[in-house]
């Protein structure tokens, strides 16, 4: 940054500082400046005077703008109750669009269902495709070093925390930090990364396997991880490229769940854009959301790697920098402590509730990388710290911080896996955050998650951080159901193959669906998770339409219940144009095709990278925290 | 993803702080009031779907965000049909004088519409989201996908171009 020895009316902090933009020491620099120089002084206040008169121009004519008709956005507040011709036109829309997608809802009759049919047909003439060309930035001088970070001198630690977080965050999103460090760390370590083989799901045939199983999972570590390869030029090994996680990555916009089941399920059937003849069916489950406010209290330990390979700066300081905002997100319900190992263990902040936060803060600050790893015993503080305080019917969870190198102590992987899946029964669940790179080791993590209740993510930056912590915050704290596991069985007259897009390594046996002794994925308030599936149809449906294609069959447990149940749902045939598909299938679709281009698949037909960025610009819809932008940007790097 | 129902007053405060700024944006981008009112009516139904709660601090950059990708949309859309009599139209509607009321003020707002013509595009938008909708540097860059650097340098080009087209006190005597 300039010193600002001398007055610069080009200078853009000029501006800032007249708009109070400037950060403290930024703005005593720039008043001393205009003590000593009278000629700087009086342009600064013409300079003023200008901004002040727009100003009030401006604030004129927006106390004269004009103003909504509230009437029909009140209307949409109250659940539908309309007027008898209204409910007519209602229900020959539903039946219309039942018809056409071939849904039948479970558990409900067709009035329950009318306000999110309506809502949807609404949504997708207003909004389709909001694809918004990001203007690249241009290259523009660091004028200033800083805007208005609001922190009170000499504050406690959490806003210097906070204030970086936001920087970083901020910067980064903006493509100011380059990954320089990371490019660093591949190259030093030579790719210690371990990843478990993937093989592909091949096409079955129906005559001789008319069933298909698998797990859930919520799991979005993969996205993360594959575009850290993107970013920094490189082709992600293809084991690491898990199609459903990527999928999964995003917000898909399915109606909400009614009644008592805690999810709702879409399905859906349209041509496939990269195999001519071929159909793909699409599941959607929407869990139910949990308000803020109404959120049970949680009683977190952190169990965080202190080791020496934690020491770069994309790993303990994001994983520091991360959980202060999580802990600016809780409350006084809620408690928190935190466990390091790294050599020897230690119980390094006892459980504390939220309401003392600044003990929490200063905490996280001290945590300190050095030592080696011993992963175990850290792991069984940890749970005994959880035992200690368990909220009944709270969020009980211990989240594993790591680069995934438990190096010293662990002689038996499985009595690890062991210990976890033992502990989640006992109502303790397990979140495994990956952080940083070069001695990932994805699937241990992916594992120990998947035992222990709880799900894999991988934190590269704070945009993830933030994404985990703020925007999905209850579905990262809350489960709603357990052990969801799927089954479809696909009717032989018409369909004649399928193969599931991803879910590889989450595939059960049949016999182990209504097993309820046997794990499965677990579904966090909000959460979306879809599934799909490209099928050889044994003939074209007559006028579009034909008879039952499928019948999918849902099994899931409350979050403490032992007992399953069972939803069931069918999906007739439908040759729906691609485009006339739902924009939640057509994104979906093309993220599918990205991954299965990134692993090599010999099943990607006619798909390219330019097929998946038409895709899926063509189903932006409106992307309320910019991850579909982002990812058409990732797509673009593949272009090139 | 979907949100718990929002209760009128919710709803209300929410019209309250932003919906003038939100309409003066779109109309500013769209250049008709007709469409600008149709966006932010869209916007709002969106926000009531799944917005960040209006307590929320990033809630007024998520309108904005909304509002004018929608806007953009519609200007894309038909741009593509793109009839020379909408055009025309479109042109006439932005150049039509506000009508009647406040007309002390017509003069005033003439100039200050003859000056913003001056600045370009994005230079216009930063102003009207600073002033109008009243966002932060940061926010600003979030709603037009530019850094905050660049919002900087757009404010300050755009108080120093006007500042030029005036003289100091000429500045102030046509504007104030």
């Amino acid at each position: 940054m300039s010193e600002m020895l001398r007055y610069d009316p080009e200078d853009p902090r000029w501006t800032a500082y007249l708009l109070d933009e400037l950060a403290a020491e930024e703005r005593t620099r720039c008043e001393a400046l205009l003590e000593r120089d009278a000629a700087a002084r009086e342009e600064i206040e013409a300079l003023r005077d200008t901004l002040e008169s727009v100003r009030h121009e401006l604030r004129t004519e927006l106390a004269e703008a004009p103003r909504l008709d509230p009437a029909p956005l009140v209307a949409a507040l109250k659940p539908a109750a309309p007027r008898s011709e209204r409910l007519f036109f209602y229900l020959i829309a539903a039946a219309a669009m039942m018809l056409a997608a071939g849904a039948i809802w479970w558990d409900q009759r067709a009035s329950r269902d009318l306000a999110p049919a309506q809502e949807e047909l609404a949504r997708r003439e207003a909004l389709a495709s909001a694809e918004v060309p990001m203007e690249s930035p241009a290259p523009v001088r660091a004028w200033f070093s800083g805007v208005a970070a609001k922190s009170v001198p000499g504050a406690v630690s959490r806003d210097r925390m906070l204030a970086a977080a936001q920087e970083q965050d901020g910067l980064r999103s903006l493509g100011y930090v380059a990954h320089d460090a990371d490019r660093t760390m591949l190259q030093e370590t030579g790719g210690t990364e371990t990843y478990a083989g993937l093989p592909e799901n091949p096409f079955v045939d129906v005559a001789g396997e008319r069933l298909s199983t698998f797990s859930i999972d919520v799991d979005t570590a993969s996205y993360t991880n594959v575009r850290r390869f993107l970013e920094m030029g490189q082709d992600p090994p293809r084991d690491a490229v898990r199609i459903e996680e990527l999928v999964n990555y995003f917000e898909y916009d399915d109606p909400a769940p009614r009644g008592d089941v805690p999810f709702h399920v879409a399905l859906e059937m349209a041509r496939c854009p990269w195999k001519s003849g071929h159909h793909l069916v699409r599941i959607g489950l929407q869990g139910k959301v949990i308000a803020r406010d109404q959120r049970p209290a949680s009683n977190l330990v952190f169990l965080i790697d202190v080791s020496g390979s934690m020491q770069n700066p994309n790993k303990l300081p994001l994983v520091q920098r991360s959980l202060a905002l999580l802990v600016e997100e809780l409350d006084a319900r809620d408690r928190v402590a935190i466990v390091t190992y790294a050599g020897s263990t230690g119980l390094v902040l006892p459980s504390t509730s939220c309401g003392e936060r600044r003990a929490i803060f200063e905490a996280i600050e001290r945590l300190g990388a050095g030592g080696s790893t011993n992963g175990a015993a850290g792991i069984q503080l940890a749970y005994e710290t959880a035992r200690e305080h368990l909220i009944a019917g709270g969020s009980n969870r211990v989240i594993l911080c790591t680069d995934g190198d438990f190096n010293v102590g662990i002689t038996d992987p499985e009595a690890l896996v062991e210990l976890v899946r033992t502990k989640a029964a006992g109502g303790i669940f397990l979140t495994a955050l990956g952080f940083g790179m070069g001695n990932l080791k994805d699937a241990t993590l992916e594992k120990l998650a998947d035992q222990g209740n709880g799900f894999y993510d991988y934190i590269d930056d704070m945009r993830e951080a933030r994404k985990l912590f703020v925007n999905e915050l209850t579905g990262t704290l809350v489960a709603i159901a357990k052990d969801v596991k799927i089954q479809v069985e696909f009717a032989p007259e018409q369909v004649r193959s399928f193969r599931l897009l991803g879910y590889e390594n989450r595939a059960l046996a049949h016999k182990d669906f209504a097993d309820d002794s046997k794990d499965a994925g677990e579904i966090g308030a909000g959460h979306d998770v879809t599934a799909l599936y490209e099928v050889a149809l044994a003939k074209t449906p007559f006028l579009g339409v034909g008879p039952e294609a499928l019948r999918v069959r849902l099994r899931w447990k409350e979050p403490t219940g032992d007992a399953s149940r069972l939803v069931e749902q069918s999906l007739l045939v439908a040759d729906t144009a691609f485009s006339a598909a739902s924009e939640n299938l057509r994104f979906g679709a093309s993220v599918a095709l990205f991954g299965m281009l990134l692993r090599g698949s010999a099943h990607a037909g006619s798909g390219t990278y330019a097929t998946v960025h038409e895709l899926a610009s063509d189903a932006v819809g409106t992307d309320a925290h910019g991850e579909r932008r982002a990812f058409l940007e990732l797509v673009k790097r593949k272009l090139r | 993803m979907t949100r718990p129902r929002l209760s009128e007053p919710e709803l209300r405060a929410c019209l309250e702080r932003h919906e003038r700024a939100l309409l003066l944006h779109a109309r500013s981008i769209l250049g008709d009031a007709e469409r600008a009112r149709d966006v932010v009516q869209e916007t709002m139904l969106q926000w009531l779907r799944g917005g960040p709660s209006e307590s929320d601090p990033g809630c007024a950059a998520w309108l904005f965000r909304v509002c004018r990708n929608a806007a953009l949309d519609v200007l894309r859309k038909e741009r593509r049909m793109s009839s020379l009599d909408d055009l025309a139209l479109a042109e006439r509607a932005a150049t039509e004088p506000p009508p009647e009321a406040a007309l002390d003020h017509a003069e005033r707002r003439r100039m200050l519409k003859e000056l913003l013509a001056l600045l370009s595009e994005k230079q216009r938008e930063a102003l009207r989201l600073k002033f109008q909708a009243e966002l932060s540097y940061r926010e600003i860059a979030e709603v037009m996908g530019v850094t905050v650097n660049h919002v900087g340098v757009l404010l300050h080009e755009a108080l120093r171009k006007l500042r030029a087209c005036t003289s100091g006190r000429a500045a102030k005597e046509l504007l104030s």
